[in-house]
């Protein structure tokens, strides 16, 4: 049943369903109870954690039982909420709010039991340590290494010191927890807001289910890391940006204005891209909300773009003065890369070879979105040009076609594209939710009844695994398994973790130290050390020439150089072997590039584990100085 | 009247027993549980102060949560403005002046507004217009199912953690010898790059094979064996010694993993001498799982 009973400003923008129009049959999946599903997608988090298990068992990626059973897993969580939630059986409020919020925490567990002892992910990491460093120190704003950027935005770190000093956890379980909640706030906010500005909860609860299907979702908006804390901020402040302008009571809609005010402020405090987009929201909001003739919105999404904007300036002026020259290279990569496009020399960046089936996904994906962003951008003007909201999403939907053209034709435009996908998607899930839910309920489609219902369904199944197979982790450690030389998760072990920790313990802190992928994020934070980018100069030859020794010493300033005997044995699955580098590898490292600096007199070899040797450049008669 | 402040009160109580168990270090689960309730009465009650009483219950969780989030960061950058440092302590006191005041502002709230209209409360309207309770058979059902799926949910993380517990590395050996700087200072700062010619090392084994290995340890000053070392270490134990660094001549650690004491196992130097093209036996490595 659709209940579309209004909008923020006009709720008789938006049509209800002609009473002459034949009853609906209610699909198999729609009389099964919202506890049973519950049920299925608790087996599916444990089937596709059984195929981790068997990942971890010896294989990895290529144990051909453990993709399927992830991927069954994934099946058994997706098909029984997303065909809930498409039915066309009146589902509740709280039947919505609950599935949702079911889907949500499955896929959680499911990131969680990828890695159950310890982050993983490069990027939770320099949120580890920024966390350890504050409860070490007491202070706010200490030196990360690999995140100097970070720093100044400590609100991820707050909130998790505050926990960790409350219960006794350890950050490592602190930081799930505190993952885990902003992310279903994120979620949940979503879908509050949704509901608030269309009036309708099943609309905005297929605009969730859309939306799960963001590829950055699972992973990077779950990660521990600052985005995903200030996700939930953005979500309640849009809840609390609406219903400050559309309650009744004068009071009640300045209660909801100082909790719209108190978000933003947390927002700048804990990310900047995110406080971005969500100044870039609240104008959105008020200029189409102006542009719709609804006048109090415009004022109230007006006051809060202003403050939200001057909040940020103030920052960044301020404090965090660093995120400009953190932002310039990537602006100018970007804008490099879509002038590239314009001219027509754009070219696809290296990267290691997708699987056809990815590919067919990623594309097929991206059609189906094209295709249901067209059909509901033409509902949305036919049905809503008053509904500032479904408006302010149109003109928000321009940004999904810049999301391709990054994803397509920018060096780095997978990362980026998947990265900004978290915003350009919220949008794209309200219009594409309008198209199919007139897709399954206009009167010519009905006829077909349960196949139609069975359509959509598949094709929103598609863009859920579309966004799990092309998101994070990628095709190539898609289970845990055996070490992986410079490969993200698969580099991550008890060895490397041991290297870092020891050289925090004997050689301090800071250190500049050059090294491979693998273990660079773990040097980062474990070891609290100045892990070098752009150091594949020390390993390209088998002798120590004089022009390596002045840039090491005059340029990079190295004082550690790591070498790790598997590079001589692997390629690396993620295409190179050091960090910063940009072209692939086709052959693994000679062993005389790393056994070079046995034979430098004055580099002393002060560490050992039998893969791993640590030598310091700095010791005796090679003192690296800097001019 | 009282059941109308019974949460008021059970903030307060959640916030007092909150910082007693910090201050008192009871037991872990006892630390957590009053832990995890200290961290998110300041949201409920803030949340409450703020937004009133008339609020649907999802919407009260989420705003409670989402302040619960908040208010740390906030008062975390209030107490650097006031240069409070923010240690364990500091937070802990944080999240309790925060409940207490919370429970001042709601107190205040509710003493300044008139009990809430039941027709104008939105949650209980809802309530009138809902369906007739099911059965309770039916709801002892559902919960049952409920309850089965948060078992198999939670199930999945215990056996997750199992497994990635049972996963098999190859086991290592770590040797160092690292000089330590001549101020005695074991961590020496990057950011103070003073250099001082260090006069000790330390001289380190620590066994991670996966069983217990036995030893030796040969340390080398200008080619000749000036010491040896033979024990025993269980797996994760370490062996660790300082010994006399040289900044003029070479001096060479070599390690044996026994019975082999011919072949070193693990080298490390100080960089005064060059070693041998044949590197020290590597530690076995897995079989390649991709390689192109």
């Amino acid at each position: 049943m659709v209940a579309m009973g209004g909008s923020v400003s006009s709720r008789e923008a938006v049509r209800r369903p002609g009473r002459a129009e034949p009853a609906r049959e209610p699909s198999a999946l729609s009389r099964v109870p919202i506890s049973v599903i519950a049920l299925i997608v608790a087996v599916g988090v444990f089937v596709s954690s059984a195929g981790y298990a068997d990942g971890r068992a010896g294989a990895g990626s290529h144990s051909v039982p453990g993709i399927r059973l992830f991927w069954i897993g994934q099946v058994l969580i997706l098909v029984p909420v997303a065909g809930r939630l498409l039915s066309r059986r009146s589902l509740s409020n709280g039947g919505t709010v609950t599935l949702i919020a079911v889907v949500t925490v499955a896929e959680y567990l499911i990131k969680v039991n990828y890695t159950p002892l310890g982050f993983a992910f490069n990027d939770e990491f320099l949120h580890w340590r920024n966390t350890t460093n504050m409860l070490a120190t007491g202070q706010l704003f200490e030196q990360n290494w690999g995140l100097p950027v970070g720093t100044w935005y400590p609100g991820l770190e707050e909130a998790t010191s505050a926990l960790v000093s409350a219960t006794g956890l350890s950050v490592f379980e602190a930081g799930l927890i505190v993952a885990g909640i902003a992310h279903l706030l994120f979620i949940c906010f979503l879908y509050l807001a949704f509901v608030v500005a269309l009036r309708s909860h099943r609309i905005a609860g297929i605009a969730v289910l859309i939306y799960t299907g963001t590829p950055s979702l699972t992973s990077f908006d779950s990660m521990f890391i600052y985005e995903t804390l200030a996700l939930a901020f953005l979500g309640m402040c849009i809840v609390a940006g609406l219903r400050s302008s559309i309650d009744r009571s004068p009071q009640e809609r300045r209660r909801w204005f100082i909790i719209a005010v108190l978000c933003i402020f947390a927002t700048v405090l804990t990310h900047h891209v995110t406080s971005y987009v969500l100044t870039a929201f609240l104008v959105l909001v008020a200029v189409a909300s102006r542009l719709t003739g609804s006048r109090n919105t415009a004022i109230r999404f007006g006051i809060l773009a202003t403050i939200s904007a001057t909040s940020v300036i103030l920052w960044v002026a301020t404090f965090a003065r660093s995120t400009i020259s953190y932002f310039s290279p990537i602006v100018t990569g970007l804008l490099h890369g879509l002038n590239s496009i314009s001219t027509g020399t754009a070219a696809a960046p290296s990267v290691v070879p997708t699987p056809s089936a990815n590919k067919v996904l990623e594309y097929g994906g991206l059609l189906i979105v094209t295709v249901l962003i067209l059909v509901g951008a033409w509902q949305a003007w036919r049905r809503h040009r008053r509904h500032p909201w479904i408006i302010g999403m149109m003109i928000g939907c321009l940004g999904f076609f810049g999301f391709v053209a990054i994803r397509i034709a920018t060096p780095d435009g997978q990362e980026l594209a998947g990265r900004s996908a978290t915003y350009t998607y919220i949008p794209v899930s309200v219009v594409a939710a309008l198209a199919i839910t007139r897709l399954v309920n206009s009167g010519p489609v009905r006829r077909w009844g349960a196949a139609v219902t069975g359509a959509v369904l598949a094709c929103v199944v598609t863009l859920l695994i579309d966004g799990l197979s092309n998101g994070w982790p990628p095709f190539w450690e898609r289970l845990p398994g055996p070490h992986q030389v410079s490969s993200f998760e698969s580099s991550i072990g008890p060895e490397e973790i041991a290297t870092a920790d020891w050289t925090l313990s004997y050689l301090g802190p800071g250190n500049p130290i050059a090294a491979d992928a693998g273990i660079y994020p773990l040097l980062l934070a474990y070891g609290d050390q100045d892990a070098l980018q752009n150091v594949s100069f020390l390993y390209a030859t088998p002798d120590w020439v004089p022009a390596i020794a002045n840039e090491a010493a005059y340029v990079i300033g190295v004082h550690y150089v790591l070498t790790d005997t598997r590079l001589t044995k692997l390629l690396p699955l993620n295409g190179t072997y050091f960090p910063g580098d940009q072209t692939d590898v086709t052959k693994t490292l000679p062993v005389a590039n790393l056994d070079k600096f046995n034979h430098i007199t004055g580099v002393s070899r002060v560490y050992d584990d039998g893969n791993i040797v640590i030598y310091n450049l700095q010791s005796l008669g090679y003192v690296p100085q800097k001019p | 009247m009282y059941r109308r402040n019974l949460d008021i009160l059970l903030a307060a109580a959640t916030a007092l027993a909150g910082g007693a168990a910090f201050a008192a270090h009871l037991p872990g689960a006892a630390q957590i549980v009053l832990g995890v309730a200290l961290y998110f009465a300041p949201g409920y009650l803030w949340s409450e102060a703020i937004l009133s009483q008339r609020l649907p219950p999802t919407e009260r969780l989420l705003t409670s949560a989402g302040l619960s989030l908040i208010l740390p960061i906030l008062g975390g950058c209030l107490f650097y403005a006031l240069h409070i440092p923010l240690l364990r302590a500091d937070w802990v006191g944080l999240l309790v002046v925060l409940t207490l005041l919370g429970v001042v502002a709601v107190a205040v709230q509710r003493l300044r507004e008139a009990p809430a209209d039941p027709r104008q409360d939105p949650t209980a309207q809802r309530g009138g217009q809902q369906q007739p309770a099911r059965k309770g058979g039916m709801s002892a059902l559902n919960a049952f199912v409920w309850g089965v799926a948060g078992v198999v949910a939670l199930g999945s993380v215990a056996f997750s953690v199992k497994s990635a517990e049972a996963q098999k590395y190859a086991g290592y050996t770590m040797l160092w010898l690292t000089p330590v700087p001549a101020a005695g200072d074991p961590t020496p700062n990057a950011a103070q790059p003073k250099f001082v010619l260090p006069t000790q090392a330390s001289l380190g084994v620590t066994n991670h094979q996966g069983v217990a290995e036995q030893y030796e340890l040969k340390f080398l000053t200008k080619g000749k064996v000036t010491a040896t070392w033979t024990f025993t270490l269980s797996d994760g134990q370490s062996w660790v010694k300082t010994v006399a660094y040289a900044v003029t001549y070479a001096q060479v650690a070599n390690l044996y993993l026994l019975p082999n004491a011919s072949t070193p196992y693990r080298t490390a130097n100080n960089g005064e001498t060059s070693l041998p093209t044949a590197a020290p036996t590597p530690t076995k490595t897995p079989t390649p799982a991709q390689s192109k």
